[in-house]
C-alpha cells in the first residue's frame, strides 16, 4: 500500500466519484442512475397504473383531483462494475517511474473512488492475453485484493489488445465502465478490439500512460535499440535530425491513435509518468468528465 | 616513406583493446524501448540511412583508433623521402680564368655561356641552396648559400672573368671551403673550358669550349753569353681548326723584329729572334691573330741587364772612348773607387791607380813615361791575345805615336814598328792596358775595331757575370715587394700608380702588361702575362666536347629529401586526442540530459 500509493492521497480523492456517460444497469444499489425506475428517494416521473403495480406508489392526490391512477416512479441508483483493463506487457516496465507503476497507482486511485462509490471494481491485467483477474466486487475488502493484485504485477510479454479484449468480454457479461490503461505503443491494429468493447455498450475510458522518453527521447549517438516486448534490435546513430524525425513520427502516431479512439467515442487521456498523478486525476479526468 | 624505428608497429595491436572497449561500450549503449516500431521506421527511412551507417563507425572509436595509430606512427619515426628535380644544396664553380673570355661562334664569351648554363641549372633546382664560386688561381665565393635564384642569377650576370690562369685542385678545395666545404653540397658542378685531369672530390664537369684560340704560349728573352745583345724565344700555337698565316713581332724599347709564318691547325712553332744590339729591359711579343681570345696575342718580358760598368774617369773627356764603353755595356761614372775600370785620359798620375786601368796618352810617375818623339805608321799585331779578338790591326794607322817607357813588365799587343801602340802590363790580379797615343792622333776612333777593342776590354774585366734571362710572372700571382728593398711605388701597365698600403709587402697584378716597381735606388720592370696554359688547343676542344656528350642531363636527376614526420604525426595524434576528449565530454553531457 505504502509502496504503491499513500493514504493521504486516497483521502484527497474521497470527494470524487466516477461519472458514467451511459446509464448502466447494475445488479445492486449503487451510486449510478439506472435506466430503470427504481426505489430511490429521487422522484423521476409518473406513469399509468397497470395491474400488478405496487399500490404503494399510486399518487392518491392526483387520483383525487383527476380520477386517474398514476404510479410515481423514482430514479433507480444502481452500482456499476468498473473494469480496469491494465496493460502489463513488457513495455510498461519502462519509464521513470515505470509506466506499470504509474498505471497501477492510477488504477488503484480510480478503483478506490469506485469502491467508495459503492461500485464493484474488477482488475483485468493483460499482455498477450488476459492474465489472472480480480473479479468485480463491492467493499473495501475488494480494495485489498485490488491492491495485492496490482502489487504483484510483473510486466512482461507482448501486448495483444485484441485477444485480451476477447478474453475480457468472454469473462464479463455485465456492461460497465471499462478503464483501459496502457501505453498503446504497439503496432497492432486497435480498431477491432475497440469496436468490440464499444459494441457491448461499455463506458470506455482510455488512459495512455507514456514515459517522457517515449514522447521526446533525447538520446544521441549510436544506440542499439531493443524492443522490450519482441526483443528485436536495431542499431541507429541518433542525432538531432533523427530525434526530430522521431518526434514527428510519434506525433503522427498519437494523432492516429486519438482518431481511432474518437471514432469509437472513447475518450483518450494521455499522461506522462513524470506528470503528478493527483494533478492528472483532479484536473485532467475531471475536466474530461470522467470524474466529478 | 621509411621508418626510423619500425619495431614500434607491433604496438598497433593495442588497437584491439580499443575495439574491445568500444564493443563493450556499444553493449552498454543498448536501449530498451517501447516505441521500437517508430525507431524501425526511422531506420528504414532514407534520411536515417546515413545515421545508421555512421552508427557502424562510432566517431569516438574512430578518433581513439586514429589517435593510437598516430602515436604508433610517431614512435616509429616516419621519414618522408620526397623526390624532385634538383638538389638540396648545390655548388656551382664557374671558371673565371682568362680563357673564359674567349668569344664563341655565337658571339658571346665562354663565361657568358657558362652564366646562361647556370640559369638553366637554377631552373631545374627550384628549392636548392646555391653557392657560386668563381674559380681561377685566386678563387672567390660570389654567392654563398643563396636560396633566391634571382639573386644568384643577377650576381653572376654582373660578374666577369679575370686575366688569371686556372687554379689548382687545391684552389678548388679552398674556394669551396669559403662556402662551407665540398662535403656541404649534394652536388658540385664545375663549368669550365679546361676539364681538370684530377679533381679532389666528385663533381660534375661541364665544358664550354667554343671559340678557337691562336696565341703566343712561350716568350722569353735572354742576354747572349758573349754580351752581344739578347735573343728572344717565342712559341706560337694555332689552336684553331684552320691554317693561319701569322706575323710575329718582337720589340724591345728601341727596335722591333717581325717574322711572317704559317701554321697548320693545332701546330706549334718556336722562333728565336736575335737582338744583337739590344740594350733594353722591356720586351713585347705580339701576333696579329684575329681570334676569339686576344689575351694571349701579346706577351711581355723584362730583362734585368747584367752588364753594367762603374767607370772612374781621370783626365780629359773623350767622347769616342765614352761611346765605345757605353756601347759595350751600360756604364755609370763614379768619382772614387771602387770602380770596375779607371780610365785615365791624357793625364799625368803620381801613382798607378788600383784596379783595372786603361791609360790613354797618360803617364805615371816612375812607371810609364811618354817621350816627345813620335812616329807614324800602320799598326801590326805583336801578340795573340783575347783582347785583340776580332781586331784587324792593319786597318789602324797612327799618325803620331809617342815612344813610351814602361818600367814594369808588360806585353806589347799592337805596335808600329818597335814602338808599342797598345800594351798590357803583366799583373795577374788586374788588367792594366796602355794606349800611348792620343786617340785623335790615330784613326782608331773611326774604325770598327775600336768598339770591338773596348768591348773585349770590358768583357775581360767582367768575365764572371752570367748572361741574364728575362723574367715574367702570371696575372694573379703574388709579387713580393719586401724582397725588392724599400718600395716607393708600383706603376701599372698604364703608367698609373697602384694603391698600396705603406706596410704592404706584396701585390697581385690583375692584368697583363709591364709594371714598374720603383725602389729607393732604381726602377725594376716586372712583366706580367696571362697564363700560357689558358691558350686552348684544338685537341682539348675535341676532348671537351666528347666529355660533355657523356654527361647525363642534369634535369633528369631527382633528389631525395628526407623529412622527419614524427612531430607532425605526434601533433596530429594530440589533436585527435583532444577531439576525442571533447566529443566524449559532449556525449556524456547529452546522456546526462537524457537521463
Amino acid at each position: 500500500m505504502q509502496q504503491l500509493i499513500d493514504e493521504d492521497f486516497l483521502r484527497r480523492l474521497a470527494n470524487l466519484r466516477f461519472m458514467s456517460r451511459h446509464r448502466q444497469g447494475g445488479r445492486f444499489t449503487g451510486g449510478h442512475v439506472s435506466p430503470r425506475a427504481g426505489m430511490s428517494i429521487e422522484f423521476a416521473d409518473y406513469r399509468d397504473y397497470v395491474p400488478g403495480d405496487d399500490l404503494r406508489y399510486v399518487d392518491w392526490n392526483i387520483y383525487g383531483r383527476l380520477e386517474r391512477l398514476l404510479i410515481k416512479t423514482f430514479v433507480q441508483e444502481l452500482d456499476v462494475p468498473v473494469y480496469f483493463l491494465l496493460d502489463t506487457s513488457a513495455s510498461m516496465r519502462l519509464g521513470r517511474p515505470p509506466k506499470a507503476v504509474y498505471a497501477s497507482q492510477l488504477a488503484l486511485a480510480l478503483g478506490y473512488l469506485a469502491l467508495r462509490n459503492l461500485d464493484r471494481v474488477g482488475l483485468f491485467p493483460f499482455a498477450e492475453r488476459l492474465a489472472e483477474s480480480v473479479p468485480p466486487r463491492h467493499g473495501m475488502a475488494q480494495f485489498s485484493r485490488f491492491l495485492r493484485a496490482l502489487s504483484g504485477i510483473d510486466p512482461h510479454g507482448q501486448t495483444s489488445l485484441g485477444r485480451s479484449v476477447e478474453d475480457f468480454l468472454s469473462q464479463t457479461r455485465e456492461t460497465g465502465i471499462v478503464v483501459l490503461i496502457s501505453d498503446f505503443l504497439t503496432s497492432d491494429d486497435l480498431r477491432e478490439p475497440l469496436a468490440r468493447l464499444s459494441y457491448r455498450g461499455d463506458d470506455i475510458v482510455a488512459i495512455q500512460v507514456l514515459d517522457r522518453n517515449d514522447i521526446a527521447p533525447t538520446l544521441t549517438g549510436p544506440i542499439q535499440f531493443r524492443d522490450v516486448e519482441t526483443d528485436q534490435q536495431t542499431l541507429l546513430s541518433v542525432g538531432p535530425g533523427t530525434l526530430e524525425a522521431y518526434r514527428k513520427r510519434f506525433a503522427d502516431y498519437e494523432t492516429t491513435l486519438r482518431r481511432e479512439f474518437e471514432g469509437h467515442r472513447v475518450p483518450l487521456f494521455v499522461v506522462a509518468t513524470d506528470h503528478p498523478l493527483e494533478k492528472f486525476i483532479h484536473e485532467d479526468l475531471r475536466a474530461g468528465g470522467i470524474l466529478r | 616513406m621509411s621508418f626510423g624505428f619500425p619495431a614500434a608497429f607491433p604496438l598497433l595491436a593495442t588497437a584491439l583493446i580499443v575495439i574491445l572497449f568500444a564493443l563493450l561500450r556499444s553493449r552498454q549503449r543498448r536501449r530498451d524501448v517501447a516505441t521500437f516500431f517508430v525507431w524501425r521506421e526511422l531506420r528504414d527511412s532514407v534520411s536515417a540511412r546515413s545515421q545508421r551507417l555512421r552508427s557502424l563507425l562510432d566517431p569516438l572509436v574512430l578518433l581513439q583508433l586514429a589517435t593510437l595509430i598516430a602515436a604508433v606512427f610517431a614512435i616509429a619515426q616516419p621519414l618522408w623521402t620526397s623526390k624532385h628535380p634538383g638538389f638540396a644544396s648545390l655548388a656551382i664553380v664557374v671558371d673565371a680564368s682568362a680563357s673564359m673570355s674567349t668569344r664563341t661562334d655565337s658571339g658571346i664569351t665562354r663565361y657568358e655561356a657558362a652564366v646562361r648554363r647556370v640559369d638553366e641549372i637554377l631552373a631545374t633546382c627550384p628549392s636548392s641552396s646555391i653557392s657560386v664560386i668563381l674559380f681561377s688561381k685566386n678563387p672567390r665565393a660570389l654567392v654563398a648559400g643563396e636560396a633566391d635564384r634571382s639573386v644568384v642569377s643577377r650576381t653572376l650576370a654582373a660578374s666577369a672573368p679575370g686575366w688569371e690562369g686556372d687554379g689548382e685542385p687545391a684552389d678548388l678545395v679552398s674556394g669551396l671551403a669559403a662556402v662551407g666545404g665540398a662535403s656541404a653540397y649534394e652536388q658540385i658542378i664545375f663549368l669550365t673550358d679546361h676539364a681538370p685531369a684530377t679533381v679532389p672530390f666528385p663533381l660534375r664537369v661541364e665544358t664550354f669550349f667554343e671559340g678557337r684560340d691562336i696565341g703566343i704560349t712561350v716568350f722569353s728573352v735572354r742576354e747572349n753569353p758573349d754580351g752581344a745583345g739578347v735573343s728572344a724565344f717565342a712559341v706560337l700555337t694555332n689552336g684553331s681548326d684552320e691554317s693561319q698565316s701569322l706575323r710575329l713581332e718582337i720589340a724591345d724599347e728601341t727596335s722591333r723584329t717581325t717574322i711572317e709564318t704559317f701554321l697548320e691547325p693545332g701546330e706549334e712553332a718556336a722562333y728565336v729572334v736575335p737582338f744583337p744590339t739590344s740594350r733594353g729591359s722591356r720586351f713585347v711579343a705580339s701576333v696579329n691573330a684575329e681570334d676569339a681570345s686576344p689575351y694571349d696575342n701579346v706577351r711581355y718580358a723584362s730583362l734585368q741587364r747584367s752588364i753594367g760598368l762603374q767607370v772612374r774617369w781621370i783626365g780629359k773627356n773623350n767622347r769616342y772612348l765614352m761611346a765605345a764603353l757605353d756601347a759595350a755595356a751600360p756604364i755609370r761614372l763614379v768619382n772614387a773607387l771602387p770602380a770596375d775600370l779607371t780610365v785615365v785620359y791624357d793625364a799625368d798620375l803620381a801613382a798607378l791607380p788600383d784596379g783595372n786601368v786603361l791609360l790613354v796618352h797618360s803617364t805615371v810617375r816612375d812607371v810609364i813615361t811618354i817621350g816627345d818623339r813620335t812616329m807614324a805608321g800602320v799598326v801590326a799585331a805583336v801578340a795573340d791575345d783575347p783582347l785583340l779578338s776580332g781586331i784587324h790591326p792593319s786597318d789602324i794607322y797612327a799618325e803620331r805615336l809617342p815612344l813610351v817607357d814602361v818600367l814594369l813588365p808588360f806585353l806589347s799587343l799592337l805596335s808600329v814598328g818597335e814602338n808599342p801602340f797598345a800594351l798590357r802590363i803583366l799583373d795577374p790580379n788586374r788588367l792594366i792596358m796602355v794606349l800611348p797615343s792620343d786617340l785623335v792622333a790615330t784613326n782608331l776612333p773611326i774604325t770598327v775595331d775600336f768598339p770591338i777593342l773596348v768591348r773585349n776590354l770590358v768583357a775581360h774585366i767582367m768575365p764572371a757575370q752570367p748572361a741574364a734571362a728575362s723574367q715574367w710572372t702570371l696575372v694573379g700571382s703574388p709579387v713580393l715587394l719586401a724582397s725588392r728593398g724599400h718600395s716607393v711605388e708600383v706603376l701599372g701597365p698604364d703608367g698609373r700608380a697602384l694603391a698600396l698600403l705603406p706596410e704592404q709587402r706584396a701585390f697581385f697584378p690583375d692584368r697583363p702588361g709591364q709594371y714598374s716597381i720603383r725602389t729607393g735606388g732604381e726602377t725594376q720592370v716586372l712583366s706580367v702575362n696571362v697564363d700560357p696554359d689558358e691558350t686552348s688547343s684544338f685537341a682539348a676542344a675535341e676532348l671537351a666536347s666528347t666529355a660533355d656528350a657523356l654527361l647525363p642531363p642534369l634535369s633528369s636527376q631527382l633528389r631525395g629529401t628526407q623529412s622527419r614526420l614524427w612531430p607532425i604525426v605526434a601533433g596530429a595524434g594530440l589533436v585527435l586526442l583532444l577531439a576525442e576528449f571533447f566529443l566524449h565530454r559532449r556525449t556524456l553531457s547529452e546522456r546526462a540530459r537524457a537521463r
